[in-house]
């Protein structure tokens, strides 16, 4: 069995500390794996750093997470991570993660994308400096993405981003913003590759349900869209055999 | 989900009828909750309105609640503050979930 317990957007700080805890001690019994898609601290301070770390760190099931852009905020993201890879917790941006369950690899390529909207709908690299500069971060997150998913040898791979690659999964949030909650590029990034699913946050008034182009399950996990502590999921062979 | 977008506009409107400049109040205010240290809500909808500030939306905690309403009433201290926020956090108020949806 694999099962993935996943939320985003816990956005924690001091008046949180230890509201998260006792559910994801529950989660350690029901799921293999804790994936935190971005969003963990409200300003991306050191201090909400070490919140974020005593609530997710020592579970008996690897933690696996991407930065947002609150965790940037502060302009501290290097030590964010740091504090939180010290504790045992594994920051992906641009690398891969790998762990074997009952005899299956499953693997996790991670990264916080960024905005620029959909296709027909988004910024384009022409213009202004700060246009181009806009977009060609969006291109570089893409491709940041997507060399890890092709590094990333694994029999179930899982995606994770902060930001959305589908447009399925923002509706409720208002049309007009989506170029900055989400990028049809990650989307491109992970179908060109594959993926067994994609999960992100960011969208707080989105959808938790979406699909790529190319057929690859999304999930929203924004714990405001969940509106529980964390959401599993179970994927691989065992799954489809399970639902067929 | 911060656009920076902030427009920056005179926060000393006289509170009443003013429909042509309240939404240009408004989204000020909507800047100021994402920007302001206290706050840093994104998700905050505000409404002005016959010289009454409107917010609404959801947080985690009744501090960031009220948090939010004093950043509101510094950036219109002539307008009344109807603070319509909803408390809600779902790591605390919800019970873990049991369900697994299996992907295909």
């Amino acid at each position: 069995m694999t099962c993935v317990a996943a939320v985003g957007d816990i956005h924690l700080d001091r008046d949180l500390a230890g509201h998260l805890r006792p559910a994801l001690e529950i989660a350690t019994t029901q799921a293999n794996l804790l994936l935190v898609a971005g969003d963990l601290t409200r300003h991306g301070t050191l201090d909400e750093a070490e919140v974020v770390a005593s609530e997710l760190a020592g579970l008996t099931i690897p933690v696996v997470v991407v930065l947002g852009n609150h965790d940037y905020h502060s302009d501290q993201q290097d030590g964010v991570r740091d504090i939180l890879e010290r504790s045992g917790i594994v920051v992906l941006e641009g690398e891969t993660f790998i762990t074997e369950i009952d005899g299956t690899t499953v693997g996790v390529a991670g990264a916080k994308g960024f905005g620029v909207g959909f296709a027909g709908r988004c910024a384009s690299d022409f213009g202004e400096p700060e246009m181009k500069a806009f977009t060609r971060h969006a291109k570089a997150a893409a491709q940041t993405l997507r060399g890890a998913l092709e590094r990333l040898d694994a029999d179930l791979r899982i995606v994770m981003t902060h930001y959305s690659p589908v447009e399925d999964t923002l509706r409720g949030e208002p049309p007009e913003i989506w170029p900055f909650l989400g990028s049809y590029l990650l989307a491109e990034a992970a179908d060109a590759v594959g993926a067994d699913l994609y999960i992100h946050g960011h969208a707080h008034a989105g959808t938790e349900q979406g699909m790529t182009a190319g057929g690859i399950s999304v999930r929203n996990v924004a714990q405001p869209v969940l509106r529980r502590p964390y959401a599993l999921y179970r994927v691989g062979d065992e799954a489809s055999a399970a639902a067929s | 989900m911060d656009s920076g977008v902030n427009p920056g506009v005179n926060s000393g409107l006289n509170p009443g009828l003013n429909p042509g400049t309240d939404v240009y109040l408004a989204k000020e205010i909507e800047g100021a909750i994402a920007d302001d240290g206290r706050t840093a809500e994104l998700g905050i909808t505000v409404d002005v309105r016959a010289g009454r500030v409107f917010l609404r939306g959801k947080v985690s905690t009744t501090q960031r609640k009220d948090a939010v309403g004093d950043v509101a009433s510094e950036h219109a201290p002539t307008h009344e503050i109807v603070n319509e926020i909803h408390v809600e956090d779902p790591a605390a108020s919800a019970s873990p979930s049991t369900e697994e949806e299996r992907i295909r």
